[in-house]
């Protein structure tokens, strides 16, 4: 039953994960100059570049798509403000990034949200369901479905540290080197936050299947 | 269990922004403050001002330079005798310094050519006139001892 999800989708696994903790290349190394010197075209090109992996970093952090597009935002205005001060020790996606989970955590603190409050997405088809709708036989669908409803209430239910270490490392999106820096935490803090994160819910979703 | 966390958690987080995001953001960010320039110019400009301000001064205004000790009443002292007090020597170390001499204007060289001549008598104090002192001589007269009468005693 466990492989029934798996099986209708076909990701990378996390170990093919983009490493991009290193210099920036020649051409963003360009369009951060220009943007330093007050080119908005080329803070704009970086913010083309930069904006999927920015959402869904306050998207983690948020659970909901509009306070998420809000952090966003806020995150390009500040990274704008502060682009004097990038000295480049690290890449600029790193650093970009540190500053839209700082501004998704000031959101969540500041409009007292709730992660599981708003995960729901009731005007949109739910992922999770997505998720297991796509193959022929309807028993099976349903079980997956089922198994994936519990999956997300298990990962919801857990403390933010070892949810929001889960849901990045789970993204495929960022390194833990990445998150690390997001976080704050030295990286063996990531992999045991998302081991532990995985530990607890596969023993809650063991007793459920048994 | 561990590719069906993996999936939830991805479908999750799945999601791209909406279109219109740059345009967002741009219309929200202001131009870029020029302090930075400002910390530039401002040295450069002020630097400009002062040697302006110093060219552009009369030359009139300037302050007149110290003058410098007479030699002439230096070497007029000296005439009047070694024995007087006044007399100054130009010290040779000063003379032999290698900085330039200062330049003096017309106005400080006129006054130095008519330079006050000091006579050395009119600094010369009067002569003391002190009476010696005479001393009496000490006399003294032999002290007198009487001879002690101890015929009481032995009786």
């Amino acid at each position: 039953m466990t492989a029934t999800v798996a099986d209708f989708l076909r990701v990378a696994p996390l170990a093919e994960m983009p490493v991009s903790e290193g210099r920036d290349p020649a051409e963003v190394r360009a369009l951060l100059e220009a943007a330093r010197a007050g080119s908005r075209e080329a803070f704009g090109e970086l913010v083309t570049r930069h904006e999927r992996s920015v959402f869904r970093v306050t998207l983690t952090a948020l659970g909901n798509r509009d306070d998420a597009l809000d952090a966003a935002q806020d995150a390009f205005v500040l990274a704008w403000r502060k682009l004097s001060g990038f000295r480049g020790e690290a890449a600029f996606r790193t650093w970009l990034l540190t500053i839209a989970w700082r501004k998704a955590l000031d959101h969540r603190r500041a409009r007292q949200i709730g992660w599981r409050r708003s995960a729901a997405m009731p005007e949109e088809v739910d992922p999770v369901d997505a998720l297991a709708s796509v193959g022929a036989d309807p028993e099976r669908t349903a079980l997956a479905r089922d198994l994936a409803r519990r999956a997300r209430t298990q990962i919801a239910r857990l403390s933010p540290k070892l949810r929001d270490a889960l849901l990045l490392a789970a993204s495929g999106e960022y390194s833990y080197g990445e998150i690390a820096a997001m976080l704050r935490v030295p990286l063996g803090t990531v992999k045991w936050r998302v081991s532990e994160a995985r530990r607890i819910i596969g023993n809650r979703m063991s007793t459920w299947t048994e | 269990m561990d590719r069906v966390i993996t999936d939830v958690a991805r479908a999750m987080t799945n999601a791209d922004p909406p279109g219109g995001l740059r345009t967002a953001v741009l219309s929200r960010i202001e131009p870029r403050p020029a302090w930075r320039l400002i910390w530039i110019v401002s040295p450069v400009a002020l630097t400009v001002l002062v040697a302006l301000m110093i060219g552009l001064r009369p030359s009139g205004s300037k302050p007149e330079m110290p003058l410098p000790a007479s030699p002439v009443a230096a070497t007029s002292i000296a005439a009047a005798g070694p024995a007087s007090p006044l007399v100054t020597q130009p010290a040779p170390a000063r003379a032999a310094s290698p900085r330039p001499t200062p330049r003096l204007s017309v106005r400080s060289i006129a006054a130095l050519a008519e330079p006050t001549t000091l006579s050395a008598e009119d600094i010369q104090p009067d002569v003391l006139d002190i009476p010696l002192l005479r001393m009496k001589p000490i006399v003294t007269e032999p002290i007198a001892i009487k001879a002690i009468d101890d015929s009481g005693a032995r009786q």
